[in-house]
């Protein structure tokens, strides 16, 4: 072999190592890339003992808004959602909810917008709702169309300034009922966060009315054909009057943008890079149980919902609504509300062999419940209402998925509803009869209540978590959300444990003993600040567990990071500790 | 250079630059949890798919779209719809076709409570035991804007295996025979609902009732077990001119699937023979149905009386063929159709019911009844009686069908039917 050709082997067995070193380094690091998404993030976030906070962290606005291309309409099938809920197991992703911010938050996103929540509202906006406009425009409404979706009767109006409206009827039997339960329910959901429509309760008559060129209706029988006057007066032919002899309906505002179909409550739409999280893992979706519950939404569901794609400024994405609120409270959009709605899903196979063997003689406990005699209220109360049992039509996967932390967060914006708003609220739904809309006051208010208690008090309730300064240093301030809403008496004590983190291994170092305390003020422990990490902040870890109650779910601690951003002191991290799932 | 050197050159520089190209890749979404989620959003950026269904998924969507499979049954399509034929008890499946068309109306969807509406309503039916029917009416509805219904109709019909056991409650259920019932009909009724509870009809209608032999090769024909000569209206058959007179006074909660209230109603019929002077009789009937919650909807007992009397003028014959029977699904369940049949009948029903489900009752039955040829002999002593479970399946506000088992001292009978058993 000559030294040129040894040579040669050498550089190549040379070339092939560095070849080898450096496919190696690629896969390496390709794999730390891997590892950073937010499978890991989920990872650390179910196991907050190495929480990792960013500079940016609470993040409260969702970058979910981003121009993304057009997307395919695609329509869920009612019957399939139905089934597959039902008797399928449609939950892929399970475990907390993943949306939050690093304070247990709901960020602002193009599913919700946080107002009660964290905001003061005035009654005047949250009566005002969502309300771009008053309504309808003056003047004659043409009629362009009739969906066929839904039970409730209804076509579409175009008015004078060229917006569309949904007509919704009420039945002949339950005057004032849908429509006041969807505008009383858009109201409340508007000022809790979610995107909903526009609605208005409008009188109108036949006068009003004219078709629009090229409006048409399907039959029966699926063929399309023009709609004529005759048509129109059969639709309102059996529709109850005002005492002025005209119709009340309510008047829905078509939603910005094209829509594209409707959202599941479980997994992503995957034509949309938007949407990261198993829609079974947003705390909105969630958590919205248990303003479901408090509502009577039992048809709180897929198809009861809308995406939008819409062109904010030349920026395109999917905006999601929920809508079509006709069957809450004591409604049941042609009919009152079933006896059965929120107590029962559509098909519990051992209840109805039990029902059918019994003979009768086992009887459902809500069927003794009594309701009203008032056909503008239907079937609803607030005695027998039991926030924990309550149910939808047939099993919702977000709901059954919400855990102790995300229904705290659903009641503690629940318990922002003052009485005052509330009546304002029902006012909104025009009640011919005040003794009915007292009623549905007093019921809103009790059944408020019921939520409000019954899930403030599944978690520990420290809330209102600040940092103060102090003649000697920091101090850290909270407040019990149970005795602040006189859910529980006062008299309460706390044991805090404090830990120093080091941000950049998630490692936490126990600082001191456990500390018993009867008042919601920590000084914070000058050894109890961590390491900085590489912007320089530092951080103290206060783990905070309620006494005193006997409440076993108030021994959870609650976690609170603080954060040194060089002298300037933040709360940044709030974790409810949950020991079980609490919609259990 | 030589190209060797440059390679390793290149190779030796990717080692050292890879790690820190990656350190920067993958500092860039951990500079920040916002550059975090827009590292997701990019990766999911490229990996897009448009939604898609499942087969089965797929299927529910059309079903869907096409507004479900009950409409496609018995909705109509150009006034064209599924029909069962309207046929007796013991017919067999019945398959037919109906159609509907609003006269003066370019189109089906018109105003079905619009003053004057006249519908065209024509029907033919086969059944899987051969019987047949042709119906055709002209109906006017909300004649003058008034709660008035007219009806002017005409039907032929053939129904071949009609059950014959013979008169009185003392029938064999051996003798089983059938006979072949045909006739030509044509009249007119109306029907004027005074007010909400109250409503009064009546008509008159020509028939000509044929009697023959019977086709179900299963039994004999009556003529081979019976001597026609004892059996009225078996060995001719007159022409009838019928009258009917009407009064109902109805207060159920929900027609379609009552729970509480009742309907009382009494009928006359008279029946005048048009060609032999030996057949004219009249009937009165009497049918009266009571629903008690106990103490609410979720559990009912429901009642059902229901007498027939045949009065045949002085010198006539009540033909066989138009005694009122009992047996069957609506009559005494646990025994067949037209097993007992006589000149007047005696039928009381009890029924408790309980829901068990939001679109399922249960039920436990006792039918009692009887028949004579005298309306004396109607006693209350002498009933037969039939009883059994059963389950209703319905929807929030109507009913879709039943399963009763019924048994009786000659057996058991199941019987899915999709029509209230009163």
């Amino acid at each position: 072999m000559s030294f040129e050709s040894i040579n040669r082997s050498r550089t190549r067995v040379l070339a092939l190592a560095c070849s080898i070193i450096a496919i190696g380094v690629w896969a390496l690091t390709s794999t730390q890339i891997e590892a950073q998404q937010p499978e890991s993030w989920e990872k650390n976030a179910g196991q907050r003992s190495s929480l990792h906070f960013y500079p940016d962290d609470p993040i409260w606005r969702e970058d979910d808004m981003r121009n993304i291309p057009p997307v395919a309409e695609f329509d869920l099938s009612k019957s399939y959602e139905f089934v597959n809920e039902t008797f399928g197991e449609t939950v892929k992703s399970h475990g907390p909810s993943l949306n939050v911010n690093t304070l247990g938050e709901v960020p602002d996103s193009s599913w919700f917008t946080n107002r009660l929540g964290q905001h003061d509202m005035t009654i005047d906006e949250i009566v005002r709702g969502p309300n771009e406009v008053d309504g309808p425009a003056p003047g004659i409404w043409h009629i362009t169309g009739r969906p066929d979706s839904g039970i409730t009767p209804k076509f579409t109006v175009k008015d004078a300034r060229g917006d569309t409206y949904l007509i919704k009827l009420d039945p002949a039997k339950f005057p004032e009922l849908p429509s006041s339960v969807e505008i009383i329910s858009t109201k409340i959901f508007h000022a809790i966060g979610y995107h909903v429509p526009e609605d208005f309760i409008v009188t109108f008559d036949l006068s009003n009315l004219d078709i629009a060129p090229g409006a048409t209706i399907r039959t029966d029988t699926g063929e399309k054909r023009s709609i004529d006057m005759d048509d129109v007066r059969k639709w309102l032919k059996n529709t109850p009057r005002t005492s002025n002899g005209v119709i009340r309906a309510l008047a829905s505002r078509y939603v910005p943008g094209k829509v594209v179909g409707e959202y599941r409550y479980t997994g992503t739409r995957p034509d949309d890079p938007n949407d990261i999280y198993p829609h079974e893992r947003r705390r909105e979706l969630r958590g919205m149980r248990v303003f479901a519950a408090w509502l009577n939404h039992d048809d709180a569901r897929s198809i009861n919902s809308i995406d939008t794609y819409v062109d904010e400024n030349g920026r395109h994405y999917i905006r999601h609504y929920l809508q079509d609120f006709g069957s809450n409270l004591g409604s049941g959009s042609t009919s009152a509300q079933q006896p059965r709605g929120g107590n029962e899903y559509l098909i519990e196979g051992d209840k109805i062999a039990k029902g059918l063997f019994s003979f009768g003689l086992w009887r459902r406990d809500w069927m003794s419940v009594k309701y009203p005699d008032s056909p503008s209220l239907g079937n609803i109360e607030a005695d027998f209402f039991d926030p924990a049992r309550w149910k939808t039509e047939y099993p919702q996967p977000a709901f059954d998925q919400m855990d102790a932390a995300d229904a705290f967060w659903a009641a503690r914006i629940a318990s922002r509803f003052t009485d005052q708003m509330i009546k304002a609220i029902v006012e909104t739904g025009e009640l011919s009869d005040p003794a009915a809309a007292r009623y549905l006051t007093d019921v809103i208010i009790k059944r408020r209540d019921k939520v409000v208690t019954y899930w403030i008090t599944q978690a520990n309730p420290l809330d209102s978590f600040n940092v103060g300064s102090t003649a000697t240093g920091r101090e850290l301030t909270f407040d019990n959300a149970a005795t602040r809403l006189r859910i529980v008496q006062p008299d309460l004590s706390y044991k805090v444990r404090w830990a120093a983190l080091d941000n950049a291994t998630g490692g936490e170092r126990a600082v001191g003993e456990e500390l018993d305390v009867t008042v919601p003020r920590l000084a914070i422990p000058d050894t109890a600040w961590g390491p900085s990490d590489a912007s320089g902040s530092r951080y103290a870890v206060a783990s905070i567990r309620t006494i005193g109650t006997g409440n076993a779910n108030w021994m959870m601690p609650v976690v609170v990071t603080v954060r040194d951003r060089r002298g300037t002191v933040d709360i940044v991290g709030l974790d409810r500790r949950t020991g079980h799932d609490s919609s259990k | 250079m030589s190209v060797t050197r440059l390679w390793i050159a290149f190779l030796l520089l990717s080692a050292v630059v890879a790690p820190i190209a990656a350190q920067d890749q993958s500092q860039n979404p951990s500079d920040s949890r916002a550059a975090l989620l827009v590292a997701e959003r990019d990766k999911k950026a490229t990996e897009t798919t448009p939604p898609q269904r499942g087969r089965v998924e797929r299927a529910l969507y059309r079903y869907d779209q096409e507004n479900g499979a009950l409409p496609f049954i018995f909705q109509t399509w150009h006034g064209l719809q599924l029909a069962s034929g309207g046929f007796p008890a013991g017919a067999g499946t019945g398959f037919g076709t109906r159609y509907t068309h609003d006269l003066g109306s370019v189109r089906p969807a018109a105003d079905p409570d619009r003053a004057n509406r006249v519908e065209l309503d024509a029907l033919a039916a086969y059944s899987t035991r051969s019987y047949w029917r042709a119906a055709v009416a002209v109906n006017f509805y909300h004649v003058a804007g008034a709660p008035v219904d007219v009806s002017l109709r005409a039907q032929r019909y053939e129904y071949p295996q009609e059950d014959f056991f013979g008169f009185g409650q003392d029938s064999l259920e051996e003798n089983r025979t059938n006979y072949l019932l045909r006739s030509t009909e044509a009249g007119a009724a109306a029907r004027w609902k005074i007010a909400d509870l109250l409503e009064v009809a009546g008509g008159f209608s020509y028939l000509n009732p044929t009697i023959g032999t019977g086709t179900d090769s299963r039994f004999p024909s009556t003529e081979e077990v019976f001597n026609p000569a004892t059996i009225p209206g078996y060995q001719q058959q007159p022409d009838f001119l019928r009258g009917d007179a009407s009064v109902a006074l109805d207060w159920l909660d929900n027609p379609l699937h009552p729970h509480g209230g009742g309907r009382y109603g009494v009928q006359f019929s008279d029946y005048r023979d048009q060609d032999l002077d030996a057949f004219s009789f009249h009937r009165v009937a009497i049918d009266l149905q009571q629903y008690v919650p106990i103490p609410d909807r979720y559990r009912t007992i429901a009642l059902h009386a229901r007498a027939n009397f045949t009065d045949a003028r002085s010198g006539q014959e009540v033909p066989f063929y138009f005694q009122p029977t009992l047996g069957g699904a609506q009559a005494l369940r646990g025994f067949r159709e037209f097993r007992f049949q006589d000149r007047n009948s005696l039928l009381l029903t009890g029924e408790y019911r309980w829901e068990a489900w939001w679109a399922l009752d249960g039920a436990v039955f006792v039918d009692a009844g009887t028949v004579a040829a005298e309306r004396r002999d109607l006693s209350l002593r002498n009933l037969d009686v039939s009883y059994g479970v059963g389950v209703r399946v319905h929807s929030n506000s109507a009913f879709v069908a039943r399963l009763d088992l019924a048994f009786s001292r000659e057996g058991f009978i199941p019987l899915l039917r999709f029509e209230h058993v009163f």
